[in-house]
């Protein structure tokens, strides 16, 4: 397995090391979406847990972010609790089925041009024996479905000019300019045939685009702290989440087999036997872990909503609510700040 | 004597480790569980041989089953160490690679949780803390959970009952306090800050 996964990793690297003259480009994921039913009794049925569906809309994208990070083809590669108005590339996805035997995923990637690189239904099963060297990487039972996408965003990339990679790195910096002055960057940008282009582009020195510059920096130094969030969250809570996905696999396999074996043997053959009194006890084990699992994870998911204090030109300020409420209202001072900056100009 | 909460519950919290000295020797009970399976399956001086008893009088009670249930009961009652977090409303006791026991008392009432594989239900009865667990096939699974009156010491006593078997099977453990090095950092568990800690005040 671990020889698979390296093999594939490195025959990515291989091939771009041909291509080692293109800019590299960043790229910004976007918290999975949890699609959640709306209906309590829904996500009853469909055995979907509220707390852990949350969880794994931050999990599942850490993961995908360390797997770009590992094949070395991306320049930063950046989760946020939004989607990034500047991206060079955006990935957002929506987990369609996660039972921890099966995860399928609904993933659209779309440069700064609105290129549709990816859109496309990912779906794969557990491999319990994945197991690398690299502690993080090493034990999901979903690597594959991870190289897999990390595999066919690198066809994507290879199928671009330098020119065009280029071209969605400028667009990128205007798109993020326009959200903040759209007056001033407004046409640098049209859009023709749903893809938007460079109509001209604006001096290096022009002080608006630097100053753009500056309040992009910026909020690279929000999306960093929430950043190291997203990874501290990572690790910390993939143990809890990967035993809690090892019981839902050997729940259902149990009933599985157990269905199989009754079918099979009668109903009444093995009662009392040790088989039979351990897998009694196992299924309630698996039930009491699980829903002791989801109480930690509640309690995780109560105890999340800190401030975050960040400096931003001698003055410190205090980001309050959810890690998306303080990605908002980061923006909107740094717009704040940007237009103050440069009223009259 | 241990602190009492304001429900009068005695304080089992900390951390335990298994007393193996004064804890029943599984070898030693498995073989008196045989001797007194085989005592009542021999005929009896009435010339009646109860081996009807066992497993429902569908003469069951086989050497699959007694056997089956003893070696189930010694996998359940390993617990090399245990964690005890209580408060006023509740105690969990925490168990290496299985399911926490936790109880919820509110003046004393039984509490039981269900699942789809059975349920748990836990009450005090003076000072003892009692879980039973009513699982699948007839499997039934009797904690008794008793404080030593200086406070040092705990007893489990676990006994496991199947309806395929007439004689349910008991095992003692005993359990001696040992303490963790105190830190005086606090933490919480946050999602995406991981642990929290600051300086505790004191």
């Amino acid at each position: 397995m671990r020889t698979l996964l390296f093999l594939t990793l490195v025959s990515v690297s291989s091939l771009l090391m041909a291509q080692a003259e293109k800019p590299f480009l960043d790229v910004s994921i976007e918290i999975f979406d949890m699609n959640l039913p709306q209906d309590v009794l829904r996500q009853e049925q469909a055995q979907i847990y509220p707390a852990v569906r949350q969880a794994e809309a931050r999990y599942l994208p850490s993961f995908l972010k360390l797997t770009l990070q590992e094949s070395g083809a991306w320049g930063a590669v950046r989760l946020l609790p939004d989607v990034d108005i500047g991206a060079e590339l955006q990935i957002s996805a929506s987990i369609l089925n996660s039972d921890g035997a099966t995860l399928e995923l609904e993933l659209l990637a779309m440069d700064a041009t609105d290129r549709v690189w990816l859109s496309k239904r990912y779906q794969n099963v557990a491999v319990d024996s994945v197991s690398l060297n690299q502690p993080l990487l090493g034990t999901d039972p979903f690597l594959y479905l991870y190289a897999e996408i990390s595999n066919d965003l690198l066809a994507t990339y290879r199928t671009l000019t330098t020119e065009q990679i280029q071209e969605i790195k400028e667009v990128a910096t205007l798109r993020y300019a326009a959200s903040l002055a759209p007056e001033a960057f407004g046409d640098f940008l049209v859009q023709e045939e749903g893809l938007y282009r460079l109509n001209r582009l604006p001096a290096d020195n022009d002080p608006l685009l630097l100053r753009v510059k500056e309040i992009r920096e910026h909020e690279y130094v929000f999306i960093d702290v929430v950043d190291e969030q997203f990874q501290d969250f990572f690790v910390s809570i993939k143990p809890i989440y990967d035993m809690w996905r090892k019981y839902r696999r050997d729940q259902m396999a149990s009933e599985a087999d157990k269905i199989r074996r009754e079918t099979q043997q009668g109903n009444d053959m093995r009662r009392g036997s040790y088989i039979s009194l351990k897998e009694s006890y196992n299924n309630f084990r698996w039930a009491r872990m699980q829903d002791q699992y989801l109480d930690e994870l509640n309690e995780g998911f109560t105890n999340e909503v800190l401030p975050t204090d960040i400096t931003l030109e001698d003055s410190i300020y205090q980001l309050s609510g959810t890690l998306e409420e303080q990605y908002r209202e980061w923006r909107d001072i740094l717009r704040e700040f940007y237009l103050l900056e440069n009223a009259g100009q | 004597m241990p602190e009492l909460t304001e429900f009068e519950v005695v304080d089992m919290s900390g951390n335990w480790e298994k007393d193996y000295q004064q804890s029943d020797d599984f070898e030693t009970e498995f073989n008196l569980y045989m001797f007194d399976i085989q005592r009542q399956l021999s005929p009896q001086p009435d010339g009646v041989n109860r081996s009807a008893t066992i497993g429902g009088g569908a003469a069951t009670g086989s050497m699959e089953t007694i056997v089956g249930l003893a070696r189930f009961t010694e996998e359940i009652t390993r617990m090399p160490v245990l964690q005890i977090d209580q408060d006023r409303f509740r105690i969990q006791i925490d168990r290496e690679d299985d399911f926490a026991l936790l109880c919820e008392y509110f003046n004393r009432q039984t509490m039981i949780t269900e699942t789809p594989f059975g349920t748990e239900q836990c009450s005090w009865n003076g000072n003892q803390l009692l879980f039973l667990l009513t699982l699948q096939d007839g499997l039934r699974i009797y904690y008794q959970v008793t404080l030593s009156p200086n406070g040092q010491q705990l007893n489990i006593t676990t006994t496991v009952s199947s309806d395929r078997v007439s004689t349910p099977m008991t095992i003692s453990n005993y359990y001696r306090r040992y303490e963790i090095p105190e830190s005086n950092i606090d933490c919480i568990l946050t999602l995406t800050r991981n642990n929290v800690c600051r300086r505790s005040s004191n």
